[in-house]
């Protein structure tokens, strides 16, 4: 049963917030004993309490070292985090009524009347307040913020908040020596894991190390005994540029001298790849005196140096890497050494320093070091080391020396690549790791190869007439696209032909390194790196179907895998397979539709969508029947004035697709057997020029490449990305700079260029809360 | 009655059934007498489901048919006959009738188990997987956690106290070494699930079995140590924000965590039996490339960790987010027909031929294998003393659940659950079924509702809300047909 909330008697008037400050910095953050007004509406009434008592310390940001932000119902429904289960509400109520440490911290407790107040909300199930909406989620999603407030330039120095920085699942592995050997599952399963609800994999939102991570490293059955090992290999390498080392696998019983030394080259050189402290230092030496101690011979050398560096992988600058600036208040530059990660970060996973591998090492499988033993991007560390980093026209000139270009040998592949003889399948084209996963993210493609198709040639030209069985040539060879699970061959079964999204990623490389009008040629292209007939014929003798193509690419020419599609067949990225399958369906009638039209005005036009989780209704089309394509089920399912709030976003820009299955290929005939139907009415787009009837994807990508609102959202995705972080309007200037300096030619380099030199990248806000 | 009191194993001696790991466990436990009832709940989650029909006895395929338009004979998916509109509950205790549900007779368990059917939970949208969204009521996704899951929930109040708060173990297939997409701590907070038996032995065992005399846990305990100095002291010079502070103090807040857990397994030592460990010999179930070689090793495990008060909570996750790829070779060759070049059938293609009978008959023995493994672990807890009085069995609640619902493609209509245990927690398992009414009748109920029964016989009474159901929950409250408290 409901109860009612009561208004206290003699209520006076409402009263604005009132902050004091103490003596000492601590922040009273209540009311100072005065009763709240209420309406006797439990929703504008628990509104009111918040705005009294709560937000002085939780604003939003917060304030004074509070966890969270109290502004907004919606911060009151949402999950605690200390708490698995409660709601942040359950938890304010409990601590606002406990007798130790109660909230408030200071002053008297909230009136019990006001408590009732909140309990009652909870009950009715913690309603919005009619009289005053609650706002959008603006500080949660970019997409609402106003698109031409993010390139209005008011001239203000810009800075980024100071962060400290997780490495990520890939950037650790890349500080391992010899990670081939680790395996490359070691990627997988190192559990530096991204924040999974960020947009993109830069993001450094809360990650941190857990005790699943320091179990791993701990534990001498998992990473804790193979990177140590790892290492002294690649330190024993090193001796030859790097003497500081050679006393530690010489001398016995080492001398303190040496001790300090060698730990100084060891963490400089395979742990934190920067400038050690005196500090680590003369922790990670005292540790290691212990260690040596432990020895009776100098052949325990090896092993007591792996402990050693699987113990010094445990601190904190081997886990993060700070982006705090050189320590001037308020706003400070990045030091040498964060920029230069900084900017190996926009590069890739590769630090600055960290070990690599020459090509043909991994021919021969085996570490032979003849090649970069001063680590990736010995440049980078020099401008790091002089200075000259903090020249804009150094980082520029790093950062074109570094993003791409031509290599018939693609070592950029390395180590990843199963096998040197792969990289015959691949385009000629590179682009530095960092740059690929922005597009591999942007697009979403990198997902390709966990999708599910079932029959992904069904409503195209080549749909299977017989069997259906998943061992047939077309379900193996879009198999192989995913996976290479089939096209091994050559020796030692080292060579596979490219899969999908290499062959994306390839296709998008030409453009790039072109960067020539990059955005309009990622969008309307139709220069397809496609696959080869292996010898392993049965694995691909149909993988150039799903992209219409009947006849199988002979392998013997690479200049044979580039080809141009038909103008009515395909354009840009958004029309190639991956892409496609990527979003969508598991079934040819299922409503793709809804999935890429999403992606369009979220991506592309940096608009809002609602997430399902929001709308709480049951989300499913109509049974599958042979007379009804997705188009029908879809629209059968979402006709409703409630459905199309939110469908309206995404159906129309979604309809042009349907040329295309769901795995992909091109139909040739809808699942109705009529005619594919790729027409669309666009109406009120955010950008008026975008408004008016499209026949199909082809059309539909000639509009959005011409489109300026595309173009600053394209901006954005790749500040979201580079930044590591979402826009804001504080970022406005360097947003107006990047859009600058695109427009002279459509260079996404230049584009790049002007976010890494800006005040944004290279600048950081310090301190406060 | 149980057969054995952990005191009197204590004296050894008693031979008792259970696991090959196990058995010489249990001759000796921790000394316990009677103590405050210390709840237990252990989740064993299939990849791409288990089927209705598995778990389906014939008196409940009677009561349905009394109601349905269209009986049930053979079908393996069978929520679309329920035409009842209120619970369906029978009592007929012939659970040992249903295709893969025997194991539970020849263990002498199937009287204190209970199957509960028509629970939808559409909430996670099915597919081959729903991730987290089985025990989290959530949309999961391979690549983001969504919500906190139950085991989670359970352990932040049950494992309070024991070395860790929870377990989660599970196969994946050879080399997999841990899985993030069964459970979360909080939205994008995934929990990592150990896939090998051997990193799961040395993280439940190794410091009990070496004590800290170990050198390699000496090793362990001091490059804590140097990580708590180091971290302690970036903490002292740190100039950054709250929010980037809060991340080297989660991080000192793990080392001390493991430091912790570490000197409560040292005092384990010497009360506690351990499992034996891998050898590295032929033969030896840790190393073995059969997924239920291995799964049996991470059930006994577990069976080991909650006799000696290791933890109260744990998920045994067989294929998680799927598990599509695991190949059920040692139990397809059981299979009566089954042609012998097709034993490498990965389970994902034996799935889509779940329209052959021979396919049908090769997944009900898949999970009557996980049956087994189940009836195995509740018969070792039930030969044990409780301190709290009665069996481990009667404190402890066995759930074995799909993750993902019905079927291969699952569309999360029904997610079938067998229960095991939990009698002196107030649950109904007596050898019943219950059949709720199907998805989109007002009788329905949802997965979320028996999560919401689990914490309230384990004393949490707060998850009405668990899940992200929203406007979309039926009903709140624990299941009254399965839990006395209610």
């Amino acid at each position: 049963m409901m109860r009612r909330s009561r208004r206290p008697a003699g209520a006076g008037p409402r009263l604005a917030p009132l902050i004091l400050t103490l003596a000492l910095g601590a922040g009273a953050c209540s009311d100072d004993g005065k009763t709240t007004p209420l309406t006797g509406d439990a929703a504008c009434d628990t509104l009111a309490i918040l705005e009294a008592r709560c937000v002085g310390c939780h604003s939003n940001p917060p304030v004074l070292g509070v966890p969270m932000a109290l502004t907004s119902l919606r911060h009151l429904r949402s999950s605690s985090a200390a708490f698995p289960g409660a709601t942040v509400a359950d938890r304010s109520v409990a601590r606002m009524a406990a007798t130790t440490l109660p909230m408030p911290p200071r002053g008297p407790q909230v009136p019990a009347a006001e408590l009732e107040v909140f309990h009652t909300w909870i009950e009715l199930g913690m309603p919005a307040c009619a009289t005053d909406p609650e706002p959008a989620p603006m500080e949660e999603d970019p997409n609402q913020i106003p698109q031409d407030e993010l390139f209005t330039c008011d001239g203000a120095p810009g800075a980024s908040p100071g962060r400290l920085r997780r490495l990520g699942q890939d950037e650790w592995r890349m500080t391992v020596p010899s990670r081939d050997q680790l395996g490359k599952a070691w990627a997988g399963y190192n559990p530096m894991l991204a924040n999974a609800s960020d947009r993109y994999s830069t993001y450094t939102s809360d990650e941190t190390v857990d005790d699943a991570v320091i179990d791993l490293l701990l534990d001498p059955g998992l990473l804790g005994g193979r990177v140590g090992d790892e290492v002294v290999v690649h330190l024993r390498a090193m001796r030859s540029i790097e003497p500081r080392l050679a006393c530690a696998f010489t001398e016995f019983p080492v001398t303190p001298g040496c001790v300090t030394t060698a730990m100084t080259a060891v963490l400089e050189r395979a742990v934190l790849f920067r400038p050690a402290t005196a500090d680590e230092v003369g922790r990670l030496a005292a540790f290691a005196t212990q260690v040596f101690a432990g020895e009776t011979a100098v052949a325990q050398r090896d092993a007591s140096l792996a402990r050693i560096v699987n113990t010094a992988a445990l601190s904190t600058g081997a886990l993060f890497r700070t982006e705090l600036g050189d320590g001037t208040a308020g706003r400070a530059r990045l030091t040498d050494a964060e920029l230069a990660q900084a900017l190996a970060r926009v590069l890739g996973s590769y630090g600055v320093g960290t070990p690599r591998q020459a090509w043909k090492d991994v021919v021969a499988n085996r570490i032979a070091y003849t090649a970069g033993l001063e680590g990736y991007y010995p440049d980078l560390a020099a401008a790091a080391a002089d200075g000259s980093i903090q020249d804009p026209a150094t980082l520029d000139a790093l950062l074109r020396a570094h993003l791409g270009g031509d290599d018939p040998d693609r070592a950029d592949l390395l180590p990843d690549l199963f096998s040197v003889y792969s990289r015959q399948s691949h385009g000629e084209r590179w682009l530095a790791g960092g740059v690929r996963g922005f597009f591999r993210e942007w697009l979403g493609y990198e997902g390709f190869p966990a999708v599910f198709k079932e029959q992904p040639g069904l409503t195209s030209q080549f749909q299977p007439s017989g069997s259906t069985s998943i061992y047939g040539a077309m379900n193996t060879s879009y198999r192989q696209l995913q996976t290479g699970y089939y096209s091994s061959y050559g020796p030692a079964g080292a060579f596979k032909e490219s899969l999908l999204v290499d062959q994306l990623d390839d296709m998008i490389a030409a453009v790039v390194t072109d960067d020539h009008d990059v955005l309009r040629q990622l969008l309307t292209t139709r220069r397809f790196h496609v696959p080869a007939q292996s010898p392993n014929f049965n694995a691909t003798q149909a993988t150039q179907l799903v992209y219409n193509l009947a006849d199988p690419i002979a392998n013997d020419d690479p200049a044979n895998r580039w080809v141009t599609l038909p103008a009515s067949e395909r354009a840009g990225v958004l029309t190639h397979p991956a892409w496609l399958a990527t979003h969508g369906g598991n079934f040819e009638d299922d409503p793709s539709i809804v999935r890429r039209g999403k992606w369009v005005r979220e991506n592309l036009l940096c608009q809002y969508v609602p997430p399902l989780a929001s709308v709480m209704v049951p989300a499913m089309v109509g049974p599958s029947a042979p007379d009804l394509t997705a188009r029908d089920r879809l629209d059968a399912a979402t006709a409703s004035d409630e459905c199309q709030r939110c469908h309206q976003l995404m159906n129309p820009l979604g309809y042009p697709f349907e040329i295309y299955n769901h795995a992909g290929f091109l139909r040739s005939v809808d699942h109705d057997g009529g005619a594919p139907d790729g027409s669309s009415l666009l109406v009120d787009m955010p950008d008026p020029a975008l408004d008016g009837p499209v026949t199909s994807a082809i059309d539909l990508m000639d509009k959005l490449a011409a489109s300026g609102r595309v173009k600053r959202c394209f901006i954005r995705q790749s500040f979201r990305y580079f930044m590591g972080r979402p826009e804001t309007r504080a970022d406005a200037c360097a947003l107006a700079q990047m859009e600058q300096a695109y427009d002279v030619q459509g260079s996404f380099i230049t584009m790049l260029s002007a976010l890494v030199t800006s005040d944004a990248f290279r600048y950081r806000t310090t301190g406060g809360n | 009655m149980p057969r054995i009191s952990r005191r009197s194993l204590l004296r050894g001696g008693a031979a008792v059934a259970g696991g090959a790991l196990v058995a010489p466990l249990v001759r000796q436990l921790r000394a316990a007498g009677p103590g405050a009832p210390s709840p237990r709940v252990v989740i064993v989650i299939e990849g791409n489901c288990f089927y209705t029909r598995a778990v389906l006895s014939a008196s409940a395929q009677a009561a349905i048919n009394a109601q349905a338009s269209t009986p049930l004979t053979t079908q393996m998916i069978c929520d679309t006959a329920y035409r009842h509109s209120a619970p369906l509950t029978v009592t007929a205790n012939d659970l040992g009738t249903a295709a893969s549900l025997d194991p539970l007779v020849a263990h002498g368990v199937d009287g204190k188990a209970a199957v509960v059917l028509g629970l939808s939970n559409k909430i996670a949208g099915g597919g081959h997987s729903s991730f987290q969204g089985g025990l989290a009521c959530a949309r999961g996704s391979d690549s983001r956690a969504p919500a906190v899951t139950i085991d989670a929930v359970l352990a932040a109040r049950l494992g309070v106290g024991t070395p860790f708060d929870a377990i989660r173990v599970g196969e994946a297939g050879p080399g997999a070494r841990l899985s993030y997409v069964t459970c979360a701590a909080g939205p994008g907070r995934p929990l990592a699930i150990t896939t090998d038996p051997v990193d799961a032995y040395n993280r439940l065992f190794a410091a009990i079995v070496g004590g800290p005399a170990d050198p390699r846990i000496q090793q362990q305990q001091r490059a804590l140590e140097f990580a708590h100095a180091d971290v302690t002291a970036a903490l002292g010079t740190f100039g950054g924000s709250s929010a980037e502070r809060a991340k080297l103090e989660a991080y000192l807040a793990a080392i001390e965590s493991t430091q912790l857990r570490l000197t409560r397994l040292f005092g384990l030592a010497g009360a506690v039996s351990t499992p034996a460990g891998p050898t590295g010999t032929a033969g030896d179930p840790y190393a073995s490339v059969d997924p239920f070689d291995r799964l049996g090793v991470q059930f006994d495990l577990v069976t080991a960790a909650l006799l000696g008060g290791l933890t109260n909570v744990a998920v045994i996750a067989s294929g998680p987010g799927g598990g599509l790829g695991l190949n059920y070779g040692s139990v397809l060759a059981t299979i009566p027909g089954w042609a012998p070049n097709a034993l490498g059938m990965d389970r994902h293609t034996l799935q889509h031929g779940i329209g052959q009978p021979i396919h049908q008959q090769a997944i009900l023995a898949v999970t009557r294998k996980h049956v087994d493994l189940i009836g195995r672990m509740a018969r070792t807890l039930d030969d044990t003393a409780d301190p709290a009085g009665g069996t481990m069995l009667d404190h402890t609640i066995i759930v074995y659940v799909s993750d993902n619902g019905e079927q291969h493609h699952s569309e999360a209509r029904e997610w079938p659950i067998l229960l095991v245990g939990g009698r002196a927690l107030g649950l109904a398992t007596d050898g019943r079924t219950v059949v709720f009414p199907r998805v989109g009748q007002a009788g329905n109920r949802q997965l979320s509702n028996l999560w919401n029964t689990i914490g309230h016989a384990t004393g949490d009474t707060s998850l009405d809300r668990f899940g992200q159901e929203g406007s979309g929950r039926i009903a709140e409250g624990p299941l009254a047909e399965i839990y006395s408290g209610a």
